[in-house]
């Protein structure tokens, strides 16, 4: 069986070959009609001459319209504008008038936490330099810091005197809140 | 630390005060209105913290801010307890810089609950952000200088200024 088959693919390869495996068989009915040959040539009477001249854009508006025209664009955005700096300045007030009641309340409470961080700083101090012999809460030893002020006078702690007893977790989450008096 | 023994500090029991535990939003949606409650309160303290330069002396001044502003919003909470929620609500939600531009609606609503039961009109737009007057009877504080300098002694007026015996130093200009 397989000779068999063998056999009859090797005749079509043969057939093929000869013919022209690759190449386009002509057709097989050969019965058509010659279409008339006919030569191309340029419409009776020629081609019409070409237009060498310039043909300049027709202008849609004059100068004095389009001069007319940014004028009246300027002063319209003008008056726009100014609308729009009337209602942002009105918007800004109402933004600054909240902030502005807010703040005795919002200093009031922050006073009475600096107060107590201070004093708890102090007490720390205290703490820490008990063992220190000659050392003074608030001073070099026993020499001041400020030697020219009263007794009781205030000076407002530096930023770093004012964190420095703090926990590290503390000092990232308000520092940047907090604000000198 | 700066602050010696001889500075005196509050103890921790004058600081111990029941705070306003609100959020930003809320606080920034009443603002204009707790302003305008406590408003003589609120100069008198500012003026305090301006004059005297010393958080300790405006103790009581910011006790009675704290003060009048929670009792502010405990009423708010008594009688207009759902507009203002809904107010803050909006305000929180709309802008992140809470402006109150698209809460109108709402605004009304608590501003109108408001003159109903606290009998406060809004104050106007502008109205903190103005200058404005305070008497108070609190007295001034007389700031004396903290050292007096004795001037620096100078030469009298007719004292001989004859020129120099060997002419000037300054070569181009003799």
């Amino acid at each position: 069986m397989l000779a068999s088959l063998w056999t009859g693919l090797r005749s079509k390869i043969l057939l093929r070959t000869q013919r022209g495996f690759f190449r386009p068989q002509r057709p097989a009915s050969s019965s058509s009609s010659p279409v008339a040959y006919q030569q191309d040539l340029p419409p009776t009477g020629g081609y019409a001459d070409y237009d060498w001249g310039r043909i300049p854009q027709k202008p849609y508006m004059g100068a004095t319209k389009q001069f007319l025209l940014v004028v009246f664009m300027t002063i319209t955005g003008k008056l726009m504008m100014e609308l729009d700096r009337k209602r942002w300045r009105g918007e800004k007030l109402e933004m600054l008038d909240a902030k502005v009641a807010l703040m005795p309340m919002l200093l009031a409470e922050r006073d009475r936490l600096y107060l107590r961080r201070i004093r708890r700083n102090r007490e720390e101090e205290e703490r820490i330099m008990k063992n220190v012999p000659g050392w003074e809460v608030g001073k070099w030893f026993d020499e001041p810091v400020y030697k020219t002020v009263p007794k009781d006078h205030w000076i407002d702690p530096t930023p770093f005197e004012y964190w420095v007893h703090c926990e590290a977790f503390e000092f990232e989450k308000w520092y940047h809140w907090w604000f000198t008096a | 630390m700066v602050i010696t023994k001889d500075v005196l500090l509050p103890t921790y029991d004058e600081l111990a005060v029941e705070e306003i535990k609100l959020s930003s939003p809320a606080l920034k949606a009443a603002a204009t209105q707790v302003g305008k409650y406590c408003d003589d309160i609120n100069k008198e303290f500012m003026l305090c913290r301006a004059e005297e330069k010393d958080p300790r002396r405006c103790l009581k001044e910011g006790k009675q801010v704290t003060e009048c502003s929670l009792d502010f919003f405990r009423k708010i909470k008594k009688h207009c307890y759902r507009q203002f929620e809904r107010h803050w609500h909006c305000v929180e939600n709309q802008t992140p810089e809470m402006n109150p531009k698209y809460c109108r609606r709402s605004q009304a609503y608590f501003d109108h609950c408001v003159k109903e039961h606290l009998g406060q009109d809004p104050p106007v737009i502008g109205h903190f952000a103005q200058v404005r007057i305070h008497d108070s009877t609190r007295p001034k504080p007389n700031w004396q200088p903290i050292r007096e300098y004795e001037p620096t002694p100078s030469l009298p007026e007719d004292y001989p200024k004859p020129d120099a015996a060997y002419g000037s130093r300054a070569f181009f200009y003799p």
